[in-house]
């Protein structure tokens, strides 16, 4: 395949793009029917968890008749592999409302703070993990790490807490819940960042560390580069592939929705929605998340792999 | 260099905009006043440019605001102020008539007859009369046990419209806990129901003192005030927006900052966070839920009444309201709540560990015996199970507790049979508001899994009879006497592990008046919610 009047390195980039989507298919049909059988093999009834601990057997046997729970699972799978390559990803079992009718709301909440929360992440993380780098084995190094290994270790829901005690309560700048001005994404962002903001900064400094070590490196400074010049050209853009890696997978992690986060700031986003849905077996709304996050996730990582080749022009895409 | 600013400014410029948004001096808090005083007046006299919009705060999201098919007591909660029923509940939990103007009951106890207010019409404008009842009822009887009300009119036999606002129901069978379940059972405008009736999920049009605004799933739903209902002059708010905030903490903060006027419910160990706090008021008040140990009575020796019986005296109640309810709660002295019309209290198990040990070695078991405990993996449940094995521990009763996450759980107690359960122990609660599904479900001998919630695998024919007859009984007492009977006789037959009944908090900013819980502790009642 080749698309005239696209410059060739282009091109080329293209075809691999549309390979790897078309290669999406087949995974995809596959991560359905797994997560399809692999959710009913979960111990628990949703006719029972829906009808209630108080219902009798008629009523949970109803239930299950109106939803088709008593159908073989074959015909189960072939009628919801019908409906989704319709456009219609089924109707809730819990709520009796359909799928994307319940998902579409909770997307925009979840991807900005998935968002903000890595943009940060990704500044301070590359921030801290560039002076650890330049300074090793001084003190703005023990500083960083030491930031660092508080990020990795505070719990979410702890530090969530302790900002809304801190700066929503006792100094009210913020507000305790919600999304609906920029100002209330700070602290559920500050709260879901910090981890990833932690592994940025420690994987850049080792990356940095070790290509600051190279060959290239004595070469730039002895052309007489400015050391500022060094670090950013040759330093830091060899550390970012794998830079890169670390941040296309914990995005991924990101737009399934930290559960916490959404639980402490009130926020109605995709992982409150899919804990309840697990808690109630509810399988066409567990079904229909999971299958869009898998879709997002191949998404993302290819995504990143693109990057690859605009941050390193030795990687080749075939 | 050039590269550098690349990547680098437009982070830069992201952490510049948090930072500007954080910088911003923050905006007033909707809703406090701290400077009201607590005696100001209410509602009526507030001026025109007050606040009047409250916020309450819940502590789970509502699942559906249809009211025919609402399970869950949040959803149930919500819809209470939307739509009406055609009884409900006084303070005592006695029945009172509400969009009935009054109701009889013929001697035999088959026919309701419920005679209608008039001049009443639901949101969208549509009559409400018998032939709204009828369609509302028949919508029911349709869904063939689908919706959640199939089980107020199990007993229906047939409806009868008399005139346009006279009604009556005729049963099958003498059943007297029907009053009681209609409470439950609230009216819908039939234009929505015959027209479209898939949107009552999503959009309730009911007769009552609020009119549905919006729900932002898993964020706030909101409604505003009726002006044209009867009681209008009731109510003193303009709108009332429920925010879904399940983590404790969170929902006292906003109580704290004033984001929110009401939390429901109110975390009880975090009641010393805001006692100091003249803006903030607490409500205890006692629920319908109670708590207790089932113990299956087709295992040994759990089927001994002397080792129940034991096990009973084994346990310090008042130590376990203390140690695993925060002191929110009461003793469980019979099979249902304190606060339900026909409880009948016991005669307490004394906590005495001698008269268990000598019981237990009655039963051939002195030194005591082995035996597992299910319950939810909440960390108040787990609490509970642990307080329980030490308790039992002291007369020798080794107990092994285990979580199980919930759906799990449920599946290995109701997806099975008397021969095929593993179930021993479980520790559980069950709120009722009658008598009936206080007692028929869970003891009487042909409700075990997976027909009902009998997990104790009880069966005592009498306890059936009584239940049965007091089901039948048309007159107060009488009815009281049959439950009684059975209350007595489960008690004796130390069916559970009698624990407690809980007692539900609430806390409110005290701008708010009339806000205060249902008798049933179940839900808020806001016929007469309003601001000071």
């Amino acid at each position: 395949m080749r698309f005239a009047s696209i410059p060739h390195r282009v091109n080329i980039m293209l075809r691999y793009f549309i390979k790897r989507v078309l290669q999406m298919i087949p995974l995809l049909i596959v991560v359905s029917f797994v997560i399809f059988m692999f959710i009913r093999m979960i111990p628990g009834d949703p006719a029972r968890l829906i009808a209630g601990f108080d219902a009798t057997y008629e009523e949970v046997e109803a239930i299950r008749r109106m939803h088709g729970l008593d159908d073989p699972l074959i015909v189960q799978y072939a009628r919801y592999m019908t409906n989704l390559l319709s456009g219609d990803m089924g109707t809730s079992l819990r709520t009796g409302r359909p799928v994307a009718e319940m998902l579409l709301p909770r997307y925009a909440p979840t991807m900005t703070l998935a968002f903000t929360s890595m943009l940060w992440a990704l500044a301070f993380g590359l921030i801290i993990g560039i002076f650890s780098a330049i300074f090793r084995g001084k003190w703005p190094d023990y500083m960083g790490m030491l930031l660092a290994v508080t990020g990795i270790s505070i719990p979410a829901f702890w530090m969530g807490l302790m900002l809304i005690q801190n700066f929503a309560v006792v100094i009210p700048i913020f507000s305790v819940i919600g999304l609906q001005n920029p100002r209330d994404y700070v602290l559920p962002s500050i709260t879901l960042g910090a981890g990833i903001m932690a592994m940025l900064a420690r994987t850049s400094r080792s990356e940095m560390v070790d290509v600051m070590s190279h060959d290239y490196i004595r070469t730039a400074r002895a052309k007489g580069l400015s050391e500022f010049e060094v670090i950013t050209r040759h330093g830091l853009r060899n550390s970012m592939v794998q830079i890169m890696t670390i941040v296309g997978l914990q995005f991924g992690f990101l737009l399934g929705g930290s559960v916490i986060v959404e639980r402490v700031f009130g926020i109605a986003g995709l992982g409150g929605l899919l804990v309840d849905s697990i808690f109630f077996r509810d399988y066409t709304v567990i079904q229909a998340q999971l299958i869009i996050f898998s879709t997002l996730f191949i998404f993302v990582n290819l995504a990143v792999d693109i990057a690859y080749g605009f941050l390193n022009p030795k990687i080749r895409y075939n | 260099m050039k590269r550098f600013a690349k990547i680098v400014a437009p982070l830069m410029v992201g952490l510049f905009v948090l930072g500007a948004c954080a910088a911003q001096p923050p905006a007033p808090a909707a809703t406090t006043d701290p400077a009201a005083p607590a005696e100001a007046p209410a509602v009526s006299d507030a001026d025109d440019n007050e606040n009047r919009d409250i916020v309450i705060a819940l502590n789970n999201n509502i699942i559906t605001l249809d009211a025919h098919d609402a399970r869950d007591a949040l959803s149930n909660n919500v819809i209470a102020a939307m739509a009406e029923s055609l009884v409900d509940f006084d303070h005592n939990m006695g029945i009172i008539p509400s969009l009935a103007e009054s109701f009889e009951v013929s001697e035999n106890a088959l026919s309701y007859t419920f005679n209608l207010n008039r001049g009443i019409s639901f949101h969208d404008g549509t009559p409400f009369n018998a032939e709204a009842v009828r369609v509302n009822v028949q919508r029911i009887i349709d869904s063939e046990g689908g919706l959640r009300q199939a089980r107020t009119f199990e007993q229906l036999d047939s409806m009868e419209i008399v005139d346009d606002y006279t009604i009556i129901f005729h049963l099958s069978d003498p059943f007297m806990p029907f009053l009681e379940r209609l409470q439950a059972f609230r009216l819908l405008s039939p234009e929505v129901i015959l027209n479209d009736v898939g949107s009552l999920a999503r959009h309730p049009v009911g007769t009552g003192q609020f009119i549905f605004e919006e729900w932002v799933d898993g964020d706030r739903m909101v409604m505003t005030r009726n002006p044209e209902h009867r009681n209008s002059h009731l109510i003193g708010v303009d709108s009332v927006t429920y925010r879904f905030v399940m983590e404790n903490g969170t929902r006292v903060a906003m109580l704290q900052t004033g984001e929110a006027d009401l939390i429901y419910p109110m975390p009880p160990e975090m009641i010393p966070m805001v006692q100091a706090d003249p803006s903030i008021e607490i409500e205890v008040r006692s629920s319908t839920v109670v708590r207790y140990v089932t113990m299956n009575q087709n295992v040994e020796p759990l089927n001994d009444v002397r080792v129940r019986r034991a096990m009973n005296h084994a346990i310090d109640v008042d130590a376990y309201i203390n140690v695993v309810r925060g002191g929110y709660a009461v003793p469980l002295n019979s099979a249902m709540s304190p606060i339900l019309p026909f409880y009948y209290e016991n005669e307490p198990f004394e906590f005495n560990l001698d008269l268990a040990r000598q019981l237990l070695a009655e039963a051939g078991y002195p030194d005591g015996f082995s035996v597992t405990i299910w319950a939810s993996t909440s960390s108040s449940d787990i609490r509970g199970m642990e307080f329980i094995a030490q308790q039992l521990g002291q007369v020798g009763i080794e107990v092994e507790v285990m979580p199980m996450e919930e759906g799990t759980l449920s599946a290995a107690v109701y997806q099975t049979t008397p021969e095929t359960t593993e179930l021993q122990m479980w520790y559980v609660s069950w709120s009722a508001f009658d008598p009936d599904n206080a007692l028929r479900s869970t003891f009487v001998s042909y409700m075990h899994p997976p027909t009902g919630a009998n997990t104790n695998y009880y069966v005592n024919l009498a306890v059936d009879e009584a239940i049965r007859n007091g089901n039948r009984a048309a007159d107060f007492d009488t009815r009281f006497e049959y439950y009684a009977q059975a209350q007595r006789m489960i008690w004796d037959d130390a069916v559970w592990l009698f624990l407690g009944a809980d007692e539900t908090v609430m806390a409110m900013n005290t701008r708010l008046t009339g806000a205060r819980l249902q008798p049933t502790g179940a839900w808020l009642d806001l016929r007469e919610v309003g601001v000071r």
